[in-house]
């Protein structure tokens, strides 16, 4: 067995595959990659199945090493990675040999790096999932973010099982200081109108996590939370606490919430939004249906993801 | 019943089935057997395609897989096996009454007194209010084994903080509104908080000591007893 040791894990390093599904209702997040974008062409470039487990970074710097040699691919916000002496830059395949340093730098934009292996770390599932959720304690290692010292199993390969040396094209490669604009659509069932969002400048409150981005600026016109029945939500939901700090959710958000849903973000817009560090500035604007399924399935058949 | 519902796209890979006029419908145990066995029937007939559904008080929220929401005739067969399930549900029976000890007030429920003053009365007769009638489950969710549950005398009633507080410890009974409900685990949350209960909710790997469906109790013990049934003393964060 080849084993991954986590010397530096960085403020919060958690594995990810696509997450748990067919337990919301029992109330597990779904969980899963933040910005699935970065997830998915990590592996890509190494042809791993769609659903292995890559390291999800935030921040840095990062440091780990392999007993063995690593095919490996880093994604996402780190610009570039050093592999003993050698700086790299990020989205490409790359051989690590055996004991050699890979260290990830604290990267100039965005908060989350996507590290996958050849054939994906080896973890014993929970929920069917290699997915970690701090907030419920749940998946491997207790859902609580990797610390120093950590082994991961991987795979056992050598430098000729490897991909070649690939790179995703740079018209691919997101750069997460853009201003962004959100794609939201509202619920029929919203009671306030959503032009307060579209007219406005956001900021990404400190407070945001993989639960959800809160946002700074409040809104005006805030709806009656008053005697709500909770209700289901879902990847993007724009929730509106009563403190009227719009609240968009991510990935390890509750299965079911009681604030009012009012607006939802396109899922390939949350992938880049989570990205954003606390300040950046977004803005809305209103989105269509189809327009929001089409995005998203572009991605889905682009990565085979089902 | 299924001519007040409406089923509609939530974000861009669930839909969701809920009352056209919330207002205008009450939460029933009939109706969370509707949906819940409504929710057993997709699940059957589209295991490939549905990876998740959600029963929450009126509503039905189904996770699909991103393709499977290019079907345009999807709202309309989840309303029309909600008709069937809801005929079928009119004469079933709730199955399981659970029965939780509280320990109320003091370290134990930080918002007992102020829910107290602001219903005019002393914290013991809203101990006994809490504890004197059965509660429906009417979901499990918002965290693993979360179950909410209705409803508390309209005295009772409490809105969610303004702002959450960053960690509410497991056990911690709750109010929102006219729910009520027990935290399963330590997290984030803004309802009102009277007690905690040394139980775990979550059993096993994927599991709740409560599910949709199921009547509850609570039964009001001392701290000794709270702490000889293995509870730990609870630690809150605004």
């Amino acid at each position: 067995m080849n084993r991954c040791q986590l010397s530096k894990p960085g403020p919060c390093a958690l594995l990810h595959d696509l997450g748990r599904f067919g337990h919301h209702g029992a109330g597990y997040a779904h969980g899963g990659p933040a910005d699935l974008h970065a997830h998915a062409w990590a592996n890509h470039l190494l042809d791993n199945d769609v659903n292995a487990a890559v390291l999800e970074f935030s921040l840095g710097p990062c440091e780990l090493r392999f007993s063995h040699g690593a095919w490996v691919s880093l994604c996402g916000a780190a610009e570039q990675l050093h592999i003993g002496g050698d700086t790299h830059p990020s989205w490409q395949s790359l051989w690590v040999p055996a004991r050699e340093r890979l260290a990830i730098p604290l990267p100039r934009q965005g908060l989350r790096s996507y590290l996958a292996v050849l054939g994906g770390f080896q973890v014993d599932k929970m929920l069917g999932s290699a997915s970690m959720v701090a907030r419920e304690g749940s998946g491997p290692f207790g859902g609580q973010a990797l610390r120093a010292g950590c082994e991961l199993a991987c795979l056992r390969h050598s430098k000729a099982d490897g991909p070649g040396p690939r790179a995703t094209p740079a018209d691919f490669r997101p750069d997460y200081s853009a201003p962004l604009q959100l794609s939201v659509l509202p619920l029929p069932t919203a009671e306030c109108r959503i032009s307060q969002l579209l007219g406005g400048t956001w900021r990404v409150d400190p407070r945001s996590d993989r639960m959800a981005v809160r946002l700074k600026e409040t809104l005006v016109d805030i709806p009656e939370g008053a005697g709500r029945l909770s209700s289901g939500t879902c990847l993007g939901a724009i929730q509106c606490p009563p403190d009227g700090r719009p609240l968009i959710l991510l990935n390890d958000r509750q299965s079911i919430g009681g604030y009012p849903h009012i607006a939802s973000v396109a899922s390939v817009d949350c992938f880049t939004l989570s990205q954003r560090r606390p300040g950046q500035t977004l803005r809305f604007r209103q989105g269509t249906a189809d327009e929001q399924r089409e995005r998203l399935l572009r991605l889905v058949d682009f990565f085979a993801l089902g | 019943m299924h001519e007040h519902f409406h089923c509609f796209p939530l974000g861009d890979t669930a839909f969701q089935l809920a009352p056209r006029e919330a207002a205008a419908l009450n939460p029933s145990p009939r109706l969370t057997r509707a949906l819940t066995v409504c929710a057993q029937q997709l699940r059957g007939e589209y295991s490939a395609d549905i990876l998740d559904c959600v029963v929450a008080f009126m509503s039905l929220t189904v996770h699909c897989r991103a393709r499977f929401t290019t079907r345009g005739d999807l709202p309309e067969r989840i309303l029309a096996v909600f008709a069937e399930q809801w005929t079928r549900a009119a004469d079933e029976k709730p199955v399981r009454l659970v029965e939780i000890p509280v320990c109320y007030g003091g370290a134990y429920g930080p918002d007992l007194l102020r829910l107290a003053e602001h219903s005019q009365q002393s914290p013991d007769s809203l101990i006994k209010a809490h504890c004197g009638q059965l509660y429906d489950a009417y979901a499990v969710g918002f965290a693993p084994g979360f179950a909410y549950l209705g409803f508390v005398p309209k005295a009772l009633a409490a809105p969610r903080l303004r702002q959450p507080r960053r960690r509410v410890p497991a056990g911690a009974i709750g109010i929102a509104d006219r729910q009520t409900g027990i935290y399963p685990l330590s997290s984030p949350g803004g309802w009102n908080i009277i007690g905690c209960t040394p139980l775990a909710m979550r059993e096993g790997s994927g599991g709740s000591r409560l599910q949709v469906g199921d009547q509850v109790r609570f039964i009001a013990i001392g701290e000794a007893e709270f702490l000889s049934l293995g509870g730990q003393t609870p630690h809150f964060l605004d």
